[in-house]
């Protein structure tokens, strides 16, 4: 190699990245794991002409129904940019509003895009903590405390649903 | 701004004698709402929809009759212990509009509409479906008609077939009577939203439709775009929608018989 010519290529390349379906089903995992299985996580695709997009949906077994929390959107060739739709990442000025807007021909993102692996766990890190999704899950996780103490009181139990842990 | 519009609503419930009203795109309902929906109709009224959905849903039906199988801002299915046993499904939807979202994005969200939904019937075990608002999509663009989306079609006879296979794939219809309300050969208005830009102008679009599962098409009663509540008209002069006091969406009425 000819060592008068250097290294043009920025550092932060890495040869592990993963891609948003694969960072979405390990996050979907551990929702079970840190709410001990009261919740589940499950990923669906959907695809339309050349873009596919996943969800990361929060299914409440007890209360037979499911939520979906995240969407990540990219084009069928390629998983990157993928744009990151979720309640929490709304940019404050267009809640409201749907992932983009037209200004002048101009198209304006609602939703804020992952370039990388990276990029994508900082945005979902910024999803899962925000107040909508605390929100959602207290919310679910309640629900299902409630319905399994009534169906305890009904047999005649006292334990709880959840340990205080959770 | 906008004239209060709790009171016109809340005459539209009482005319038509409604148990399930769907307000989209209402911001965070008038605080009152409730309390003139009483006031009209001497019935109890539940807020049922969360602060953030787009389609904010009010019944007098009891809250326990009432189970939320799927959400998203944009879409909720309900399970609803409707008329005879085992009652239907109710799907209320919002749909990204097209000066924000491509064609792509607009059939992805009706993708996800369609997969809940089988996902849900097959969960419950019957088909009788309602899906119903504002879906920004007319009746024949592809989010509707598509066999992977929603797969509405304009007639009863197409419908009753109840699926159709696409490369070996079984997907199910909805009946989507909203095609015959276009233009002025049909009684009421020619659509439920006016646009018209650009160098081809449709001018009248139905984005806001209700579709049926075959199991529940001859249920349907009656089905109107309403372009007046108790005398008042929502029209403007020109003859579209009265924007600037009322809503650049006309209703839509229907009932259906479940007993």
């Amino acid at each position: 190699m000819d060592d008068t010519i250097p290294n043009l290529w920025p550092e932060q390349f890495r040869i592990n990245v993963q891609t948003p379906l694969t960072i979405l089903r390990i996050q979907a995992q551990y929702l079970g794991k840190v709410t001990r299985g009261i919740l589940q996580g499950v990923v669906e695709t959907e695809t339309a002409k050349d873009r596919v997009q996943h969800r990361l949906v929060v299914v409440a077994p007890a209360l037979t129904s499911r939520h979906t929390l995240i969407r990540a959107i990219h084009s069928a060739q390629w998983p990157y940019p993928a744009e990151v739709q979720a309640e929490g990442l709304k940019k404050p000025d267009h809640a409201g509003l749907a992932s983009s807007i037209s200004l002048a021909g101009l198209q304006e993102r609602v939703y804020p895009t992952a370039n990388d692996d990276d990029e994508m766990q900082q945005l979902l890190r910024k999803a899962f903590g925000s107040e909508s999704t605390r929100a959602l899950i207290s919310s679910l996780l309640a629900q299902c405390n409630e319905l399994f103490a009534a169906s305890q009181t009904k047999n005649g139990s006292n334990e709880n649903f959840v340990d205080s842990g959770v | 701004m906008r004239k209060p519009l709790g009171a016109l609503i809340a005459r539209a419930v009482r005319e038509h004698g409604v148990d399930i009203l769907l307000l989209a795109e209402c911001g965070d309902p008038e605080k009152d709402l409730l309390a003139t929906l009483q006031a009209e109709t001497s019935l109890k009224w539940l807020r049922l929809s969360r602060s953030a959905d787009k389609v904010q849903l009010f019944t007098h039906l009891p809250q326990q009759n009432w189970h939320q199988s799927h959400s998203e801002n944009r879409m909720a299915i309900w399970k609803v212990g409707l008329g005879q046993p085992p009652g239907i499904l109710l799907a209320a939807i919002h749909f990204v509009d097209k000066r924000s979202e491509s064609e792509d994005g607009q059939m992805l969200l009706a993708a996800e509409l369609a997969k809940e939904i089988v996902r849900l019937e097959d969960a419950v075990g019957f088909q009788r479906t309602v899906v119903v608002g504002d879906l920004n999509m007319n009746p024949f663009e592809k989010g509707l008609t598509g066999a992977t989306t929603v797969h509405a079609v304009m007639t009863q006879q197409i419908a009753q077939r109840k699926t159709r296979i696409v490369q070996e794939s079984e997907y199910r219809f909805f009946y989507n009577p909203m095609w015959g309300f276009f233009g002025d050969r049909t009684a009421g208005p020619p659509g439920t939203y006016y646009y018209a830009s650009g160098t081809t102008a449709q001018f009248w679009h139905i984005f806001d439709q209700v579709l049926f599962r075959p199991e529940l098409m001859n249920k349907l009663r009656e089905l109107k775009i309403l372009d007046c509540i108790a005398g008042v008209s929502l029209l403007s002069k020109r003859g579209i929608p009265n924007a600037n006091d009322y809503s650049d969406h006309l209703p839509l009425l229907f009932q259906l018989d479940l007993d």
